[in-house]
């Protein structure tokens, strides 16, 4: 199970990875972070969307309602350059971290 | 059965609830609850089951809610609920509507300030313009930067320093072989000689040169090649428009022009004219060796040459300097002679002995600024004294939620609009004014409209934005609107002192112009007025001796037969023009003591006739004679000043050398001015014969048409060849003191204009205390005063205003026009009367300036002053 604090911690540069590629509706967002997480994860998909939201507020994100072939209109998220900034800078930490751990990972086999 | 949409609006309410979410996010979440369920079922469930999961995996409605909540604190926490954006754009409008609306409302007042500025700035930008193009000279050489004027400097044992622009001939070789840092020297003579196709020769400006001269300035050949151009000794390069004068539309290269007495020259390349902005007056270039054949050019005896060097480039012309300052010792060890490098931009700029150019940019540059200094004084005075009406609309705008920068950046705004339609107008006026300020400034600059020009004009308008409207600006800003609103503001409170203070430094700074025009005009008066020692007036000058010096006497016989002619003599140069000189090395004279030594001294050319057409009284012994054979040769005759230099008691009949003449001194000549009244009087010897080569001819005061006429004629009858140009001698002392005359006119306009400002503002400021006293007025005319005692009342607050502006001008005046008067040898005393003066005068115009507006509030009827408002 992948705690709140960690979830939390990797959220963000989760969401600004996945929006790198090309822009993408909240319920798609939502599902691809949660396979990525393996589906070990505490929160529902109305939590992680305000996080989305928390996001476009900090200029990380932008949206626009957009109909694409359904009668309903649906809000796209587009990473900005700020988030592009930031999803570099957070890249680096998370493979420091990663790094550290895989280092910890062969002194304690055991506890892997 | 299951209802989808019917169980979503029933999920929906939930989520309604929440203060929290807005209806954006409750769209969202019902999208996302949509999804869901599409995804569950596509997995297989049911209905209803899929909506239970779809409904779950959303999550429930409180703890989204307090998710988003969050949000919402953290960007309420980052930015104050109150917080005004920085910048409002719907304002910027209001702005410039309330200053149009300003303008129109106060015709009278926005007058004064936008013509006052107009006038100011105008004045700034013709006297910037003119700056730029003084400090542009010499700029269009390629080499300008590395290009030096060789100057000596003759030292004398108490210190004096005397310069000449002149050099020894060999001196420009030995400096390009001493120091690899000089890449080309050249040496150059210049004259007016006379050159053009046979039968049609005029005097023109020619200049003799080393080849390595095009080398080192940049002339544009139309024709010809500059690397072979001067090759031919007989050749000669010509400028476009004396090219144009002889051989029209011909190819001139290779065609014939005479110079000189008959020397033929084969035309070797047209060049460009050369800009008026330099100090090469060109005509004709020819290669020098034409002048020096036969002379001995490797003696260090003469300083005959002008040397131009050009160093290396990132070579340091100072560090050049230094090292060859003490050259000259080496080729003549006895030498008091250094040389120095003058930098070809500063020619123009700098005088040798100080000064110059410089000086008066300097002034003028500082005239233009006190000018608009001026005009701002008055924008500044006038609108903090209209500081009262719009304090409330500074209140208004703070109550409704206007910062301090804000107002601060409206007032400004404001202030820059009427700069920039002043501007405008400026710039309209200089172009009418242009003209009359080329004639004052003696040249012919453009105000061009490059980007530059363009740059000046937005520069001093944003300028003249922020200093006139500094002051509403930052006080209005400052005040509490309930103090504007409880009326503390009323009569511009605050602003009074302030613009007390202004009104006196413009009062100031019109005296101190006033009184530095009288001074100028005062010393101008006695250059071109003092007695030089000879009466200057009605006397002939003739530049060129060609083809009269073989028929001098039959000339001479001739012309004395007139009797309007009372004086003909020859002499080496006229009054005005530099003399030939000795330095001490080649002077020594009989009785002369161990240590002693006459630095500086000038050699005059003369003929039996000089001291009679002159009219110069001897103070000892007498003048030459044919009488005295001996004279020719061995007589020489020296001046008060040399006989002072040399501390001699009894000079007649002691041995005198100089150069390599020795002869006996005959006679002491009175002190006469031969050089510019900037100088004082120097040791001068005379000597018969040396390089005659102009007439002076003294003629009568009467009939002076005639009597020309009678010169020309009888010339020609013997020389028919002559040209006949003359000028006459107080004219061309005259040119002396061109400098000074132009300054004489640029003062005086810029007093006016300085004057004329300041009743502006005077003016508009008398308006406005007229209007304030309005209701002190009707209520003292009630109680008896009489119009006289209300004047009075003006006049006297103007009075206290003139007497103060005098503490400012009296020291700055006499210091500034005291260290002008400096730089003469012959100078005014300044005396106290020429300041009362321009004090009186100044304050005679603002008390006329006053009256008007004084007398009018003054004589309105009471009833009227105070039902005002």
């Amino acid at each position: 199970m992948i705690t709140k604090t960690l979830m939390a911690a990797s959220t963000r540069p989760i969401i600004l990875a996945i929006l790198s590629g090309r822009e993408d509706y909240g319920y798609n967002i939502i599902q691809k972070v949660k396979n990525i997480s393996g589906g070990n994860l505490e929160w529902t998909d109305g939590m992680l969307y305000s996080v989305l939201q928390r996001m476009e507020m900090d200029g990380l994100v932008t949206s626009q309602w957009k109909i694409d072939g359904e009668s309903r209109p649906r809000r796209y998220f587009e990473i900005t350059a700020e988030g592009r900034r930031v999803l570099a800078s957070e890249m680096a930490n998370w493979k420091q971290i990663l790094k550290a751990m895989t280092l910890f990972s062969r002194r304690h086999p055991a506890e892997s | 059965m299951f209802d989808l949409e019917k169980s979503i609006r029933e999920w929906n309410k939930d989520f309604r609830k929440q203060d929290s979410l807005e209806d954006g996010v409750l769209a969202d979440m019902e999208l996302l609850l949509r999804d869901a369920y599409k995804d569950h079922r596509r997995a297989g469930l049911d209905e209803e089951d899929a909506f239970r999961a779809a409904a779950a995996q959303v999550g429930p409605a409180p703890s989204i809610a307090s998710a988003y909540r969050k949000n919402q604190i953290a960007v309420l926490n980052r930015r104050s609920p109150f917080r005004l954006s920085r910048f409002m754009p719907a304002l910027v409008g209001n702005y410039i509507k309330i200053a149009f609306r300003k303008i129109r409302r106060e015709k009278g007042y926005s007058l004064i300030n936008v013509a006052g500025l107009a006038v100011g700035i105008a004045c700034c930008l013709l006297i910037l313009s003119w700056v730029r193009f003084e400090l542009s000279y010499e700029r269009f050489h390629k080499n300008a930067t590395e290009i030096y004027r060789v100057i000596s400097e003759f030292h004398s044992p108490g210190g004096e320093i005397n310069y000449t622009l002149e050099s020894q001939a060999p001196l420009a070789a030995a400096l390009k072989q001493n120091y690899p840092e000089i890449i080309n020297s050249a040496r150059t003579l210049s004259a007016d000689w006379k050159i053009g196709r046979e039968g049609a020769r005029f005097r023109e400006s020619v200049w003799f040169v080393d080849p390595a001269f095009l080398d080192i300035f940049t002339f544009t050949f139309v024709q010809g090649d500059p690397a072979t151009a001067l090759s031919d000794p007989n050749s000669v390069i010509l400028t476009e428009t004396l090219a144009k004068k002889h051989f029209r539309n011909d190819n001139p290269i290779g065609k014939t022009v005479i110079g000189g007495r008959n020397t033929s020259l084969i035309v070797s390349g047209v060049i460009k004219d050369i800009p008026q902005k330099s100090h090469l007056d060109i005509n004709a270039i020819i290669p020098l060796e034409i002048r020096t054949a036969g002379q001995n050019l490797t003696e260090w005896g003469g300083f005959n040459y002008r040397t131009y060097i050009q160093l290396q480039k990132g070579s340091s012309g100072k560090d050049v300097q230094q090292k060859i300052k003490n050259l000259l010792e080496k080729y003549t060890p006895k030498t008091q002679t250094t040389i120095q490098l003058q930098p070809l931009t500063n020619i123009h700029l700098f005088a040798l002995e100080g000064g110059g150019m410089i000086t008066y940019i300097y002034i003028f540059s500082a005239m233009a600024l006190l000018i608009l200094l001026i005009a701002c004084v008055n924008y500044m005075s006038l609108s903090s004294a209209k500081a009262s009406a719009r304090a409330k609309e500074a209140g208004i705008r703070q109550v409704v939620g206007a910062r301090r920068k804000q107002l601060i950046s409206q007032f400004l705004g404001e202030s820059f609009i009427h700069s920039l339609i002043a501007t405008i107008i400026a710039i309209v006026l200089a172009q009418v004014f242009l003209p009359a300020f080329q004639r004052l400034a003696g040249n012919k600059f453009m105000v061009s409209y490059s980007l530059g020009t363009i740059a000046l004009a937005v520069g001093i308008a944003a300028l003249t934005g922020i200093l006139s409207g500094s002051y509403p600006a930052f006080v209005l800003s400052r005040v509490k609107p309930v103090k504007i609103f409880k009326g503390i503001l009323r009569s511009g409170g605050e602003g009074v002192l302030f613009r007390k203070i202004l009104v006196i430094v413009q009062l100031a700074l019109s005296i101190f112009f006033i009184f530095g025009t009288l001074v100028i005009s005062k010393q101008v008066h006695l250059l071109r007025n003092k007695y030089l020692g000879y009466d200057k007036k009605n006397i002939i000058c003739l530049d060129t001796m060609d083809g009269i010096a073989g028929n001098y006497s039959a000339v001479k016989n001739k012309l004395m037969n007139n009797p309007h002619i009372a004086g003909m003599t020859v002499v080496d140069c006229f009054l005005d023009e530099p003399n030939s000189s000795a330095t001490s090395d080649v002077i020594s004279w009989e009785g002369q003591k161990a240590g002693e030594s006459l630095p500086w001294l000038i050699v005059r050319g003369v003929d039996f006739d000089f001291q009679n057409t002159f009219g110069i009284e001897m103070a000892e012994g007498r003048f030459f004679s044919e009488k005295y054979p001996s004279d020719r040769n061995d007589s020489m005759i020296v001046n008060e000043a040399a006989v002072k230099a040399m501390k001699m008691d009894s000079p007649i009949g002691k041995k005198f050398h100089f150069w390599g003449y020795n002869g006996t001194i005959i006679g002491v000549i009175k002190d006469f001015h031969f050089r510019s009244l900037h100088k004082n009087i120097e040791p001068m010897v005379m000597k018969i014969g040396i390089n005659l080569q102009r007439i002076a001819i003294r003629i009568k005061a009467e009939d002076v048409a005639a009597t020309l006429k009678f010169i020309e004629t009888e010339i020609k009858k013997i020389v028919p060849s002559y040209s006949f140009e003359f000028e006459f001698l107080d004219e061309k002392l005259d040119w002396l003191y061109r400098a000074e005359r132009r300054m004489e006119n640029i003062a005086l306009s810029i007093s006016f204009l300085a004057i004329f400002l300041s009743c502006l503002g005077v003016l508009g400021l008398a308006a406005f205390m007229a209007k304030e006293k309005t209701k002190e007025i009707g209520i003292r005319k009630v109680l008896g005063a009489s119009v006289r005692s209300i004047t009075m009342m003006f006049y006297k607050e103007y009075v206290r205003w003139v007497i103060a502006a005098n503490l400012i001008a009296c020291p700055l005046g006499f210091y500034i026009v005291g260290r002008w008067l400096q730089k003469f040898a012959y100078r005014i005393n300044i005396g106290i009367l020429i300041y009362v003066l321009s004090s009186a005068l100044v304050l005679f115009i603002v008390l006329l300036t006053v009256s008007f507006q004084s007398v009018r509030a003054a004589t309105a009827h009471p009833i009227d002053s105070i039902r005002y408002e």
